[in-house]
């Protein structure tokens, strides 16, 4: 019985002391392979407090290679986006400019009822109304409506981690002429834009720091 | 760049805690292993009351080393041993030296299950 409430203890610390090196961000919204992590962290706990009958090292190195393994996920995540892009996928257009894009639809086998049970669920009671929709790595829909009354026009992702948003960039009426014009305008490669959103009337673009340097 | 310096180090303290819990494992097996062999060589040279306290000794040291023996292996594997162990004493006599053999046999065989248990691969 000691043993039990001595491996209860220390592995509750282990996992506490793991989900707080892995960051804030494991608490609050998860990606895929961090809902991966979490649940495993939970599970190698859980069987080393159920099972007497296994050395506490069989809790604790798993949680804490793990840990090891998710900072290093993340580092390489944002380092690396291509890393990230292979191994949970990218954002898949589903709507332009009020278009619903069936080729995607079809890829993510999603069907009509779930597009519009997604829509509801952000207060857009038809795809006319979507300037630009995505379907998330995560499995959520992220919808930007067109604006209403005198309110400006919504900013979209043009450029992201050197990344071109090809769809976003045709929601906007734009083409890779106007986003080399931009980035030659200021004295950027595309490489050097962490960010770059537009509305067709403005732009705002965020540097990569090694490039301010 | 910090967090990922503290995954490095994470990394590297698991894998020398893990190193040192295999250098004593393999070294503390080997000194119970090394008794039991001197005991089994004792026995077969008549000196049988010498023979049990050797056996004694290499119980007493196994049963010392349970305590960390506990953090790396399943207990079971443990409590096997120490069942094993404890019985072979009462072996150490001429008309019992076919199942001293068996028995120790058995403990050396256990003591091998357990470095394999904490070095297995799959």
């Amino acid at each position: 019985m000691f043993s039990l409430l001595f491996r209860t203890i220390v592995l509750y610390a282990a996992v506490v002391t793991a989900m707080r090196c892995m960051g804030k961000r494991q608490l609050g919204q998860l990606q895929p392979g961090e809902l991966v992590t979490t649940f495993l962290l939970s599970n190698v706990a859980t069987i080393c407090i159920d099972e007497p009958d296994l050395p506490l090292l069989a809790g604790l190195v798993p949680i804490f290679l793990l840990t090891a393994l998710e900072i290093l996920h993340a580092a390489a995540s944002w380092r690396w986006p291509r890393y990230t892009r292979v191994l949970f996928g990218k954002p898949v257009t589903v709507i332009v400019r009020g278009e619903v894009q069936q080729d995607s639809l079809e890829k993510l086998r999603i069907s009509g009822r779930d597009l519009a049970e997604a829509l509801r669920g952000q207060k857009i009671d038809t795809p006319a109304r979507v300037l630009w929709a995505v379907m998330e790595p995560g499995g959520r829909l992220n919808a930007v409506p067109y604006a209403r009354g005198g309110e400006p026009p919504p900013y979209l992702p043009v450029l992201l981690d050197g990344v071109v948003y090809e769809d976003c960039l045709r929601a906007l009426g734009r083409d890779r002429g106007w986003l080399a014009q931009v980035l030659n305008a200021h004295g950027m490669a595309q490489s050097g834009v962490l960010m770059l959103y537009d509305n067709g009337q403005d732009t705002l673009l965020v540097a990569r720091r090694e490039e301010k340097r | 760049m910090r967090r990922s310096l503290s995954a490095l180090l994470l990394l590297a303290g698991l894998a020398a805690a893990l190193g040192a819990a295999g250098i004593y494992l393999g070294q503390s097996t080997a000194r119970v292993d090394a008794v039991l062999q001197t005991a089994c060589i004792l026995a077969q040279n008549g000196q049988y009351k010498t023979s049990a306290a050797a056996y004694r000794e290499a119980a007493a040291e196994a049963e010392h080393s349970m305590r960390l023996w506990g953090l790396l292996v399943r207990r079971n594997t443990l409590e096997a041993l120490g069942q094993t162990l404890a019985c072979l004493p009462g072996y150490a006599r001429q008309e019992n030296l076919a199942d001293l053999w068996v028995e120790t046999a058995r403990a050396r065989c256990q003591l091998r299950q357990l470095t394999a248990s904490f070095f297995g691969s799959f």
